[in-house]
Protein backbone atom coordinates (compact mmCIF):
# COMPACT_ATOMS: atom_id res chain seq x y z
CA UNK A 1 0.00 0.00 0.00
CA UNK A 2 2.60 2.41 0.77
CA UNK A 3 4.85 1.98 -2.47
CA UNK A 4 0.61 2.92 -4.46
CA UNK A 5 0.94 5.75 -2.29
CA UNK A 6 4.03 7.17 -3.05
CA UNK A 7 3.67 6.66 -6.33
CA UNK A 8 0.46 8.65 -6.37
CA UNK A 9 1.88 11.44 -4.35
CA UNK A 10 5.00 11.79 -6.96
CA UNK A 11 2.28 11.33 -9.76
CA UNK A 12 0.59 14.02 -8.54
CA UNK A 13 3.19 16.06 -7.72
CA UNK A 14 4.17 15.44 -11.37
CA UNK A 15 1.05 16.28 -13.09
CA UNK A 16 0.56 19.68 -11.10
CA UNK A 17 4.29 20.48 -11.65
CA UNK A 18 3.72 20.12 -15.60
CA UNK A 19 0.06 21.79 -15.59
CA UNK A 20 1.88 24.87 -13.80
CA UNK A 21 4.45 25.14 -16.58
CA UNK A 22 2.30 23.83 -19.77
CA UNK A 23 -0.78 26.14 -18.69
CA UNK A 24 1.06 28.90 -17.79
CA UNK A 25 3.21 28.87 -21.32
CA UNK A 26 0.50 28.36 -23.00
CA UNK A 27 -1.66 31.14 -21.28
CA UNK A 28 1.09 33.50 -22.03
CA UNK A 29 2.69 32.71 -25.12
CA UNK A 30 -1.98 33.34 -26.18
CA UNK A 31 -1.65 36.42 -24.52
CA UNK A 32 1.08 37.89 -26.48
CA UNK A 33 -0.51 36.30 -29.82
CA UNK A 34 -3.81 38.02 -28.55
CA UNK A 35 -1.85 41.53 -28.41
CA UNK A 36 0.13 40.98 -31.15
CA UNK A 37 -3.15 40.31 -33.51
CA UNK A 38 -4.73 43.43 -32.19
CA UNK A 39 -1.54 45.58 -32.92
CA UNK A 40 -1.56 44.19 -36.49
CA UNK A 41 -5.45 45.14 -36.56
CA UNK A 42 -4.95 48.68 -35.42
CA UNK A 43 -2.08 48.89 -38.26
CA UNK A 44 -4.65 47.22 -41.05
CA UNK A 45 -7.01 49.85 -40.01
CA UNK A 46 -4.93 53.33 -40.50
CA UNK A 47 -3.36 51.70 -43.46
CA UNK A 48 -0.54 51.23 -42.62
CA UNK A 49 0.34 48.38 -44.68
CA UNK A 50 3.96 48.57 -43.72
CA UNK A 51 4.25 48.36 -40.44
CA UNK A 52 1.12 45.55 -40.56
CA UNK A 53 3.81 43.81 -42.61
CA UNK A 54 6.79 44.08 -40.32
CA UNK A 55 4.09 42.94 -37.91
CA UNK A 56 3.17 39.60 -39.34
CA UNK A 57 6.85 39.08 -40.16
CA UNK A 58 8.01 39.58 -36.66
CA UNK A 59 5.22 37.63 -35.28
CA UNK A 60 6.00 34.83 -37.60
CA UNK A 61 9.24 34.73 -36.14
CA UNK A 62 8.83 35.03 -32.62
CA UNK A 63 6.07 31.95 -33.90
CA UNK A 64 8.53 29.79 -34.93
CA UNK A 65 10.29 29.94 -31.80
CA UNK A 66 7.29 29.66 -29.83
CA UNK A 67 6.31 26.49 -31.59
CA UNK A 68 9.14 24.10 -30.26
CA UNK A 69 7.94 24.80 -26.98
CA UNK A 70 4.34 24.52 -27.10
CA UNK A 71 4.85 21.19 -29.57
CA UNK A 72 5.47 19.57 -26.12
CA UNK A 73 1.76 20.30 -24.80
CA UNK A 74 -0.35 21.80 -27.31
CA UNK A 75 -2.06 19.78 -30.61
CA UNK A 76 -0.33 20.04 -33.44
CA UNK A 77 -3.00 20.79 -35.15
CA UNK A 78 -3.66 24.51 -33.55
CA UNK A 79 0.17 25.57 -33.27
CA UNK A 80 0.12 24.68 -37.20
CA UNK A 81 -3.16 26.70 -37.83
CA UNK A 82 -1.58 29.37 -36.26
CA UNK A 83 1.27 29.48 -38.70
CA UNK A 84 -0.91 28.89 -41.68
CA UNK A 85 -3.02 32.23 -40.46
CA UNK A 86 0.11 34.41 -40.24
CA UNK A 87 0.80 33.30 -43.44
CA UNK A 88 -2.41 33.93 -44.84
CA UNK A 89 -1.92 37.46 -43.77
CA UNK A 90 1.05 38.27 -44.88
CA UNK A 91 0.48 37.01 -48.50
CA UNK A 92 -3.01 38.96 -48.32
CA UNK A 93 -0.82 42.19 -47.51
CA UNK A 94 1.23 41.54 -49.99
CA UNK A 95 -1.43 40.72 -52.73
CA UNK A 96 -3.78 43.89 -51.31
CA UNK A 97 -6.79 41.09 -50.57
CA UNK A 98 -8.83 42.97 -48.13
CA UNK A 99 -11.38 40.02 -47.79
CA UNK A 100 -8.55 37.55 -46.97
CA UNK A 101 -6.48 40.15 -44.80
CA UNK A 102 -9.33 40.24 -42.24
CA UNK A 103 -9.92 36.59 -42.37
CA UNK A 104 -6.82 35.79 -41.80
CA UNK A 105 -6.54 38.05 -38.91
CA UNK A 106 -10.11 36.63 -37.50
CA UNK A 107 -8.85 33.49 -37.56
CA UNK A 108 -5.81 33.82 -35.92
CA UNK A 109 -7.55 35.34 -32.97
CA UNK A 110 -9.84 32.46 -32.63
CA UNK A 111 -6.29 30.42 -33.00
CA UNK A 112 -4.66 32.52 -29.92
CA UNK A 113 -7.74 32.36 -27.99
CA UNK A 114 -7.73 28.40 -27.93
CA UNK A 115 -4.38 28.54 -27.60
CA UNK A 116 -5.03 30.64 -24.38
CA UNK A 117 -8.42 29.04 -22.84
CA UNK A 118 -6.96 25.65 -23.88
CA UNK A 119 -6.78 23.22 -20.84
CA UNK A 120 -8.09 26.07 -18.60
CA UNK A 121 -9.81 25.38 -15.56
CA UNK A 122 -12.92 26.27 -17.41
CA UNK A 123 -16.63 24.09 -16.92
CA UNK A 124 -16.65 23.93 -20.80
CA UNK A 125 -13.60 21.95 -21.02
CA UNK A 126 -14.27 19.89 -18.21
CA UNK A 127 -17.52 18.88 -20.13
CA UNK B 1 8.97 7.68 -39.41
CA UNK B 2 11.75 7.53 -36.45
CA UNK B 3 9.87 9.96 -34.44
CA UNK B 4 6.70 7.92 -34.54
CA UNK B 5 8.74 4.72 -33.55
CA UNK B 6 10.30 7.02 -30.51
CA UNK B 7 6.93 7.72 -29.18
CA UNK B 8 5.63 4.28 -29.55
CA UNK B 9 8.85 3.35 -27.52
CA UNK B 10 8.20 6.22 -24.70
CA UNK B 11 4.56 5.19 -24.11
CA UNK B 12 5.37 1.61 -23.64
CA UNK B 13 8.17 1.96 -21.75
CA UNK B 14 5.55 4.54 -19.35
CA UNK B 15 2.59 2.11 -19.78
CA UNK B 16 4.61 -0.87 -18.68
CA UNK B 17 6.26 1.06 -15.90
CA UNK B 18 2.69 2.24 -14.72
CA UNK B 19 1.39 -1.29 -14.53
CA UNK B 20 4.77 -2.42 -12.69
CA UNK B 21 4.11 0.30 -9.94
CA UNK B 22 0.44 -0.79 -9.65
CA UNK B 23 2.31 -3.88 -8.30
CA UNK B 24 0.98 -7.14 -10.22
CA UNK B 25 2.44 -9.69 -12.57
CA UNK B 26 -0.58 -11.01 -14.38
CA UNK B 27 -3.50 -9.70 -15.32
CA UNK B 28 -5.36 -12.56 -13.48
CA UNK B 29 -4.13 -11.01 -10.41
CA UNK B 30 -6.05 -8.07 -11.15
CA UNK B 31 -9.07 -6.33 -9.20
CA UNK B 32 -11.89 -5.40 -11.27
CA UNK B 33 -11.29 -1.29 -10.86
CA UNK B 34 -7.36 -2.31 -11.23
CA UNK B 35 -8.32 -3.97 -14.38
CA UNK B 36 -10.21 -0.94 -15.85
CA UNK B 37 -7.31 0.97 -15.16
CA UNK B 38 -5.40 -1.36 -17.04
CA UNK B 39 -7.58 -1.26 -19.95
CA UNK B 40 -7.33 2.69 -19.89
CA UNK B 41 -4.01 2.66 -19.65
CA UNK B 42 -3.35 0.42 -22.88
CA UNK B 43 -6.19 2.90 -24.32
CA UNK B 44 -4.46 6.22 -23.55
CA UNK B 45 -1.23 5.23 -24.01
CA UNK B 46 -2.37 4.59 -28.11
CA UNK B 47 -3.62 7.47 -28.93
CA UNK B 48 -0.41 9.58 -29.21
CA UNK B 49 0.94 7.04 -30.87
CA UNK B 50 -1.04 6.24 -33.71
CA UNK B 51 -1.43 9.91 -33.80
CA UNK B 52 2.06 12.35 -34.73
CA UNK B 53 -0.18 16.06 -33.92
CA UNK B 54 -1.39 14.67 -30.24
CA UNK B 55 1.28 15.90 -28.25
CA UNK B 56 3.25 13.29 -26.25
CA UNK B 57 2.18 14.77 -22.59
CA UNK B 58 -1.39 13.88 -23.46
CA UNK B 59 -0.24 10.57 -23.43
CA UNK B 60 1.61 10.44 -20.28
CA UNK B 61 -0.29 13.07 -17.52
CA UNK B 62 -3.09 11.09 -17.87
CA UNK B 63 -1.34 7.61 -17.28
CA UNK B 64 -0.13 9.86 -14.11
CA UNK B 65 -3.58 10.73 -13.34
CA UNK B 66 -4.48 7.29 -13.32
CA UNK B 67 -1.54 6.18 -11.22
CA UNK B 68 -2.48 8.46 -8.58
CA UNK B 69 -6.25 7.37 -8.74
CA UNK B 70 -5.13 3.71 -7.92
CA UNK B 71 -2.78 4.82 -5.55
CA UNK B 72 -6.19 6.83 -3.48
CA UNK B 73 -8.17 3.79 -4.32
CA UNK B 74 -5.73 1.19 -2.94
CA UNK B 75 -5.28 3.51 -0.19
CA UNK B 76 -8.77 3.97 0.64
CA UNK B 77 -9.26 0.13 0.44
CA UNK B 78 -6.85 -0.56 3.19
CA UNK B 79 -8.38 1.52 5.34
CA UNK B 80 -11.84 0.82 5.14
CA UNK B 81 -14.20 -1.98 4.08
CA UNK B 82 -17.02 -0.16 3.07
CA UNK B 83 -15.01 0.83 -0.25
CA UNK B 84 -12.95 -2.28 0.21
CA UNK B 85 -16.47 -3.93 -0.44
CA UNK B 86 -17.39 -1.27 -3.35
CA UNK B 87 -14.27 -2.12 -5.53
CA UNK B 88 -13.14 -5.21 -5.06
CA UNK B 89 -17.15 -6.76 -3.99
CA UNK B 90 -17.25 -9.82 -1.92
CA UNK B 91 -16.22 -13.41 -2.40
CA UNK B 92 -19.53 -15.71 -2.57
CA UNK B 93 -19.79 -18.99 -1.29
CA UNK B 94 -21.31 -21.00 -4.45
CA UNK B 95 -21.07 -24.16 -3.00
CA UNK B 96 -21.46 -24.83 0.60
CA UNK B 97 -22.02 -28.18 2.86
CA UNK B 98 -21.66 -30.30 -1.17
CA UNK B 99 -24.77 -28.39 -2.43
CA UNK B 100 -24.71 -25.47 -5.20
CA UNK B 101 -26.27 -22.37 -3.77
CA UNK B 102 -28.79 -21.27 -6.87
CA UNK B 103 -29.58 -18.13 -5.79
CA UNK B 104 -26.00 -17.37 -4.69
CA UNK B 105 -24.84 -18.16 -8.22
CA UNK B 106 -27.69 -16.30 -9.80
CA UNK B 107 -26.56 -12.82 -7.82
CA UNK B 108 -23.35 -13.18 -9.15
CA UNK B 109 -24.13 -13.90 -12.51
CA UNK B 110 -22.43 -17.32 -12.40
CA UNK B 111 -23.54 -20.41 -14.55
CA UNK B 112 -23.26 -23.76 -13.83
CA UNK B 113 -20.92 -23.72 -16.79
CA UNK B 114 -18.87 -21.69 -15.60
CA UNK B 115 -18.57 -23.43 -12.42
CA UNK B 116 -17.98 -27.27 -14.27
CA UNK B 117 -15.49 -25.31 -16.29
CA UNK B 118 -13.69 -23.89 -13.65
CA UNK B 119 -13.43 -27.13 -11.18
CA UNK B 120 -12.35 -29.09 -14.33
CA UNK B 121 -9.53 -26.40 -14.19
CA UNK B 122 -8.71 -27.32 -10.55
CA UNK B 123 -8.71 -31.46 -11.31
CA UNK B 124 -12.07 -32.06 -9.82
CA UNK B 125 -13.77 -33.30 -12.40
CA UNK B 126 -16.86 -34.79 -10.06
CA UNK B 127 -18.79 -32.24 -8.67
CA UNK B 128 -19.86 -34.30 -5.77
CA UNK B 129 -16.15 -34.63 -4.10
CA UNK B 130 -16.44 -30.98 -3.55
CA UNK B 131 -17.49 -29.41 0.03
CA UNK B 132 -16.93 -26.02 -0.72
CA UNK B 133 -16.49 -23.48 -3.31
CA UNK B 134 -15.91 -19.79 -3.04
CA UNK B 135 -15.86 -17.85 -5.85
CA UNK B 136 -13.38 -15.03 -5.53
CA UNK B 137 -13.24 -11.41 -5.87
CA UNK B 138 -11.20 -11.58 -8.78
CA UNK B 139 -13.44 -13.89 -10.81
CA UNK B 140 -11.32 -17.28 -9.83
CA UNK B 141 -12.71 -20.23 -7.97
CA UNK B 142 -11.75 -21.68 -4.90
CA UNK B 143 -12.54 -25.55 -4.84
CA UNK B 144 -11.98 -27.57 -1.05
CA UNK B 145 -13.00 -30.74 -1.35
CA UNK B 146 -14.70 -33.01 0.75
CA UNK B 147 -12.02 -34.32 3.56
CA UNK B 148 -12.55 -37.80 2.39
CA UNK B 149 -11.48 -36.78 -1.05
CA UNK B 150 -8.68 -34.55 0.07
CA UNK B 151 -5.15 -35.72 -1.02
CA UNK B 152 -3.50 -37.54 2.00
CA UNK B 153 -1.36 -35.67 3.76
CA UNK B 154 1.72 -36.98 6.50
CA UNK B 155 -0.17 -35.94 9.53
CA UNK B 156 -3.14 -38.49 8.04
CA UNK B 157 -0.73 -40.88 7.74
CA UNK B 158 0.86 -40.34 10.93
CA UNK B 159 4.00 -40.02 9.72
CA UNK B 160 6.59 -37.53 10.94
CA UNK B 161 7.91 -35.05 8.63
CA UNK B 162 10.35 -31.90 8.88
CA UNK B 163 10.22 -28.71 6.71
CA UNK B 164 12.02 -28.58 4.34
CA UNK B 165 11.66 -24.51 3.43
CA UNK B 166 11.55 -23.19 0.25
CA UNK B 167 14.36 -23.93 -2.71
CA UNK B 168 17.13 -21.37 -3.44
CA UNK B 169 17.57 -20.64 -6.91
CA UNK B 170 21.29 -20.18 -6.72
CA UNK B 171 21.95 -19.46 -10.32
CA UNK B 172 19.88 -18.36 -13.75
CA UNK B 173 20.80 -18.20 -17.02
CA UNK B 174 24.83 -18.28 -16.15
CA UNK B 175 24.54 -15.57 -13.34
CA UNK B 176 24.79 -16.29 -9.74
CA UNK B 177 21.81 -15.02 -7.91
CA UNK B 178 24.56 -13.72 -4.44
CA UNK B 179 21.46 -12.56 -2.51
CA UNK B 180 19.71 -16.25 -2.81
CA UNK B 181 23.17 -17.86 -2.66
CA UNK B 182 23.54 -16.03 0.56
CA UNK B 183 19.81 -17.18 2.09
CA UNK B 184 21.53 -20.96 1.77
CA UNK B 185 24.05 -20.30 3.78
CA UNK B 186 26.73 -20.77 0.85
CA UNK B 187 29.28 -18.68 -1.34
CA UNK B 188 30.49 -18.81 -4.64
CA UNK B 189 33.45 -21.24 -3.82
CA UNK B 190 31.42 -23.34 -2.07
CA UNK B 191 28.88 -23.30 -5.39
CA UNK B 192 31.93 -23.94 -7.68
CA UNK B 193 33.28 -26.70 -5.99
CA UNK B 194 29.93 -28.11 -5.96
CA UNK B 195 29.64 -27.78 -9.86
CA UNK B 196 33.00 -29.08 -10.07
CA UNK B 197 32.27 -32.42 -9.07
CA UNK B 198 28.89 -32.61 -11.40
CA UNK B 199 31.73 -32.02 -14.32
CA UNK B 200 30.87 -27.85 -15.07
CA UNK B 201 33.28 -26.16 -15.71
CA UNK B 202 31.86 -22.53 -15.85
CA UNK B 203 29.57 -21.41 -14.35
CA UNK B 204 27.98 -19.30 -17.54
CA UNK B 205 27.28 -22.88 -18.68
CA UNK B 206 24.51 -23.59 -16.34
CA UNK B 207 20.94 -22.53 -17.14
CA UNK B 208 19.72 -23.12 -13.61
CA UNK B 209 20.82 -24.29 -10.37
CA UNK B 210 19.12 -25.08 -7.38
CA UNK B 211 18.95 -26.06 -3.83
CA UNK B 212 16.48 -27.40 -1.71
CA UNK B 213 15.76 -27.77 1.76
CA UNK B 214 17.23 -31.63 1.92
CA UNK B 215 20.60 -29.78 0.20
CA UNK B 216 19.81 -31.49 -2.86
CA UNK B 217 21.63 -29.44 -5.49
CA UNK B 218 19.65 -29.62 -8.99
CA UNK B 219 21.93 -28.39 -11.79
CA UNK B 220 20.98 -27.67 -15.86
CA UNK B 221 23.36 -26.65 -18.22
CA UNK B 222 22.39 -24.74 -21.21
CA UNK B 223 23.51 -27.82 -23.71
CA UNK B 224 20.70 -30.27 -24.06
CA UNK B 225 21.30 -32.61 -21.53
CA UNK B 226 19.85 -34.47 -18.39
CA UNK B 227 20.44 -32.12 -15.53
CA UNK B 228 22.24 -33.49 -12.77
CA UNK B 229 20.80 -33.46 -8.78
CA UNK B 230 23.55 -34.36 -6.40
CA UNK B 231 23.53 -34.11 -2.50
CA UNK B 232 25.63 -32.21 -0.99
CA UNK B 233 25.33 -33.17 2.56
CA UNK B 234 24.71 -29.80 3.81
CA UNK B 235 28.99 -28.98 3.94
CA UNK B 236 29.51 -25.12 4.01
Amino acid sequence: MRQAVWVAVVSMAAILLLSWYADGARRNIGFELIERRHAMLEQVKHNDMEKAMESVMDAEKWWREKEETLALFTHHELTDAVGDWLTQILLAIEADREYELYAGLEGLENAARRLHEQDAFLLKNIL
Amino acid sequence: MLTVFIRVVVLYAFSVLAMRLMGKRQVGQLQPYELVLALMVAEIAAAPMENMGTPLLYGLVPILGLLVLHGICTALAFKSMRVRRLLFGIPGVVIRDGRMDIAQMQRMGYTVTDLMEELRGQGYADISQIQTAILETKGRLSAFPKTIHAPLTAEDMHMEKKETGMPHLLVMDGRVQEKHLQESGHNEAWLEGQLKKMGVQKMRDVLLASLNGENILYVQQKKNEMPHIMPTGGDA
